[in-house]
């Protein structure tokens, strides 16, 4: 393992490689990308590199002790640090950081903490950071990372340098899902790679059979608004709500990345930027079907009821009414209006 | 390992290098030099403005060997130990992890001895807004009446959170951000010292990704500087940032324009791959609409829009293609839109259907330009028609580049309803008698008016008056009133004694062109005038008062509308 076995984003790894062999790689690091393209793989490969006992110009020797015990986290002078049961890093853990980050190195050349999922720091916890992120001992290296930047404290982003990494070329995912064996079909491997949004992890986290059991349910639902308008059918649509929180909160998602395609289908007619690449036919009749009123209006309703989730609503009415509503003529001539 | 980052490295030492607080550093030196010094100071301010580092030379200029003194030597053992945050006397307090009561003890345990070595016991409490409400509490006393030697020194990037009483017991400074051409100086000097090529254009575009703060701008300046090394290129700027240049928001401002979904889908798929973050990309789109608005309300001049002056001239130009109401909803719909992606899971794609929802609305005019419009219509209509000048349609129009409300105001702009004397009188200037007859008849009865406008032939010769009209408005024409009304009006215009005849037209007559065009009439009316009464009933009474304004009349001309029967 090391940078160049990291799939894409060279040129992050370019900036860090460069900055290693100036010398100017700096004590706060904020690496920011979607989840799942290898942000903690590089900031791992860093450690390495900072520690390794043999380094190979801007790669990690790969072989030595401190290189095979850092991934373990079993190096004393690298830390992993991430959020505890309790989804939040508190204010201990950055306390812990701030004593740690004090002491010399142990064995290596650098100390090293990864703060993973920064964002997820309280307000207690990233205020208690600052001081330690603005001003560490020049042997601790602080690295920071995060699929979203905008979610951490103003100051403590502007004591970081960005390292911005970006979604993977979904060419590149695709062929790395096939070459995996993961998928014997071609458009399986495709459609996965979209739904991966560029993230490796994500990708590889989908079960696409129950995708595309989910995505059934919810294209009925869709097209019963769209197209059939019968209150019954519409009806046993709402069922989908009899689902635990978890799962409705999917379907819910499913839907609306369905109406999403299909608004983005009913304005370019072609597949490119359609996720669900593998229904064309399906998104057409709905594109031809739905006007863009009612489209919108749809993908309004259940971005409420999902905001309204946190609220503990009852899912079933909630959605029985949205499913009704939309279908309500009245209703809809009046969205046209009001257009 | 020696490497320190710009801002570090290049913390200011002298109150003269502190940039763009320059009020607060004279308050804080003349202080010195009159020998008054408080005991309680709060620096407030965003981040990275130089709050920290003001105190940091506050304290040197307090503690300094030559001192007290405005400018504080940097060579004694005083000013190194503070520089090095390792002196005695300055004690340095990082507020949010030691936030308890337990750590406010321990400061009142600390001033309560003299200092070691030097003039003052300092204590900088850094972050303070995050100190618990117990622990503001126990401060208060030592804050109120301190030692003679202590000063307190409160530093807070959110003095809202600080309690009242803390508040009253300090003198408060406000920070403020920072114009971005001081932050461009600043990093010009900075480069010039550390021998770096930088164009000003790419120190510029540094300056505006920092938003005001220097701590930003420097981190900014060295990420840009660990990637391009000793000479650096403005597109290297650009990409590393992952900056929204101008360009990109200038291109969907234009593909919004155009309602080119899309260029707009494209766009936003090309900037994700290059892994910009849409979040970004919405607030930076919503900031640009703000900047047009700015431009449309204000215009380019004035110190209301922080953008170096070469994006101006393409704002002025963007501004052209919306009208204000438009730009206020795009803003409420991005607005909108930036709140739903806070919680999304894919906030691509609400920031996806935002855009298209933008595209799918209509333009909206600006009432003003309408009723212009219409006015130029109208006027255009009556050319072949009547010939009568509304006064209205020389009244100028009104700039389309400020002010233009579309609801605000209606009183000046909508045309003042006129009064029957007005309508009349607007009238009595047409050459042709038997349009003034019909106008007349029109302002005092529009229901005989509208049974007119079925005649085939209204003939006024010899002061005789002659309507041809179809069997079916002719028991309404011919009854006794109408007739009296016809005479009397037809008397008034010519101003000698008229007759009236009328006569049913033949059936087969059809085709005759009537002399206005068609008017249905409302099937109430017909049936109640039809009916032979002499007062036409409440309905009627209020269809016909509602018609009864010309400009009814008008619109139906122009855009050879009916006025349905129910």
């Amino acid at each position: 393992m090391s940078f160049t076995d990291i799939i894409g984003n060279d040129s992050a790894k370019i900036r860090l490689q460069a900055a290693l062999q100036h010398g100017h790689l700096a004590h706060a690091l904020l690496l920011a990308g979607p989840e799942g393209v290898g942000k903690k793989r590089v900031a791992l490969e860093l450690a390495k590199r900072l520690n390794c006992q043999k380094p190979v110009s801007a790669e990690p020797c790969d072989a030595c002790s401190s290189c095979r015990r850092i991934p373990q986290n079993l190096h004393p002078d690298v830390q992993v640090i991430a959020p505890t049961e309790s989804v939040y890093i508190r204010i201990e853990q950055a306390r812990y950081l701030r004593t740690e980050a004090y002491f010399r190195p142990l064995e290596g050349r650098r100390r090293v903490f990864i703060i993973d999922e920064a964002d997820r720091m309280n307000k207690e916890a990233a205020n208690a950071i600052l001081k330690t992120l603005e001003e560490p001992p020049e042997t601790t290296v602080i690295i920071l990372i995060t699929a979203s930047p905008q979610a951490l404290l103003p100051t403590i982003r502007s004591r970081c340098q960005l390292l911005p990494f970006s979604p993977l070329p979904l060419a590149s995912i695709s062929a790395w899902l096939q070459a995996q064996g993961k998928y014997a079909k071609a458009t399986d491997a495709e459609l996965t790679a979209r739904l991966s949004l560029g993230s490796i992890g994500r990708a590889l986290d989908i079960d696409l059979p129950a995708y595309k059991e989910l995505r059934n349910e919810a294209f009925l639902a869709a097209e019963n608004v769209v197209i059939l308008k019968s209150f019954v059918e519409i009806n046993k649509s709402a069922l989908a709500s009899g689902k635990d929180r978890k799962a409705f909160e999917a379907y819910l998602s499913v839907l609306l990345l369905l109406l999403r395609d299909t608004l983005v289908f009913k304005h370019l007619n072609t597949m490119d930027l359609v996720v669900n690449c593998d229904m064309r036919d399906a998104l057409k009749r709905l594109a031809g079907k739905a006007p863009f009123e009612l489209l919108s209006a749809f993908i309004d309703r259940l971005n409420q009821v999902r905001s309204a989730l946190d609220r503990n609503i009852n899912r079933q009415m909630a959605l029985e009414a949205l499913l009704l509503d939309l279908c309500n003529p009245f209703n809809l001539s009046r969205l046209k209006e009001l257009a | 390992m020696s490497y320190q980052v710009t801002a570090r490295k290049w913390r200011p030492q002298l109150f003269e290098d502190v940039i763009g607080q320059s009020a607060i550093s004279q308050t804080l030196q003349n202080a010195i030099r009159h020998q008054r010094v408080a005991h309680g100071y709060l620096f407030a301010g965003p981040r990275g403005v130089g709050k920290t580092t003001t105190a940091r030379i506050f304290a040197r200029a307090l503690n300094c060997r030559q001192g007290p003194t405005p400018s504080p030597c940097g060579v004694c053992d005083s000013c190194n130990e503070i520089a090095q945050g390792r002196s005695m006397d300055v004690i340095e307090l990082d507020a949010a992890s030691n936030r308890g009561i337990d750590d406010v003890r321990e400061i009142r345990e600390i001033v309560r001895y003299t200092p070691a070595r030097d003039r003052y016991k300092i204590v900088i409490i850094d972050e303070a807004h995050m100190l618990t409400d117990p622990a503001f509490n126990a401060l208060l006393k030592t804050l109120e009446e301190p030692p003679s030697y202590v000063v307190f020194i409160l530093a807070t990037t959110e003095s809202h959170k600080m309690p009242a009483t803390i508040l009253s017991r300090c003198q408060q400074f406000e920070f403020r951000n920072l114009a971005y051409d001081l932050i461009v100086q600043r990093l010009r000097f900075i480069a010039n010292q550390e021998q770096i090529e930088i164009s000003d254009v790419a120190l510029q575009q540094i300056a505006i990704a920092s938003e005001g703060g220097m701590r930003d701008a420097q981190s900014i300046f060295d990420q840009v500087l660990a990637f391009s090394g000793r000479s650096v290129k403005e597109e290297d700027v650009a990409s590393i940032l992952g900056l929204v240049d101008q360009n990109t928001l200038d291109q969907l401002t234009a593909a919004l324009a155009e309602k080119d979904a899309a260029r707009i889908l494209t766009m936003i798929n090309d900037e994700v791959n290059a892994g910009r973050d849409v979040q970004n990309l919405c607030r930076k789109l919503i900031l640009h609409i703000r900047h047009l608005m700015i431009v449309k309300v204000a215009g380019p001049e004035g110190s209301l829009l922080p953008l170096p002056a070469d994006v101006l001239p393409n704002l002025v130009r963007q501004v052209e293609l919306f009208s204000e109401p438009d730009l206020l909803r795009f803003y409420d719909i991005m607005a909108k839109t930036e709140a739903e992606m806070k919680w999304a899971s894919q906030p691509r794609f609400h920031f996806e259907v935002g855009l298209l929802k933008i595209i799918q609305l209509r333009k909206l005019i600006p009432l003003e330009e309408l009723l212009t419009r219409f006015s130029e219509l109208l006027r255009q209509a009556g050319k072949g028609n009547s010939g009568s000048d509304s006064p209205r349609v020389n009244e100028p129009k009104p700039p389309s580049g400020s002010g233009d409300r579309p609801v605000a105001e209606r009183g000046q702009t909508l045309p003042s309803r006129p009064g029957r004397d007005q309508a009349t009188g607007a009238r009595r200037s047409d050459a042709n008698p038997v349009s003034r007859l019909l106008a007349a008849i029109e302002t005092r009865q529009i229901i005989l008016h509208a049974f007119l406008s079925t005649s085939s032939s209204i003939k006024w010769e010899n002061d005789a008056i002659q309507i041809e009209i179809p069997h079916g408005s002719f028991e309404v024409v011919a009854r006794q009133d109408n007739q009296d009304l016809i005479r009397t009006l037809g008397q008034e215009i010519s101003g000698r004694t008229t007759t009236v005849t009328i006569v049913k037209a033949a059936e087969t007559n059809s085709t005759t062109a009537p002399q206005l065009p068609e008017v249905a009439v409302p099937a109430a009316i017909a049936e109640s005038a039809a009916g032979g009464e002499t007062e036409p009933r409440p309905l009627s009474n209020l269809l016909s008062r509602a018609m009864s304004p010309p400009v009814i009349e008008d619109f139906l001309k122009v855009f050879s509308g009916k006025i349905p029967s129910r």
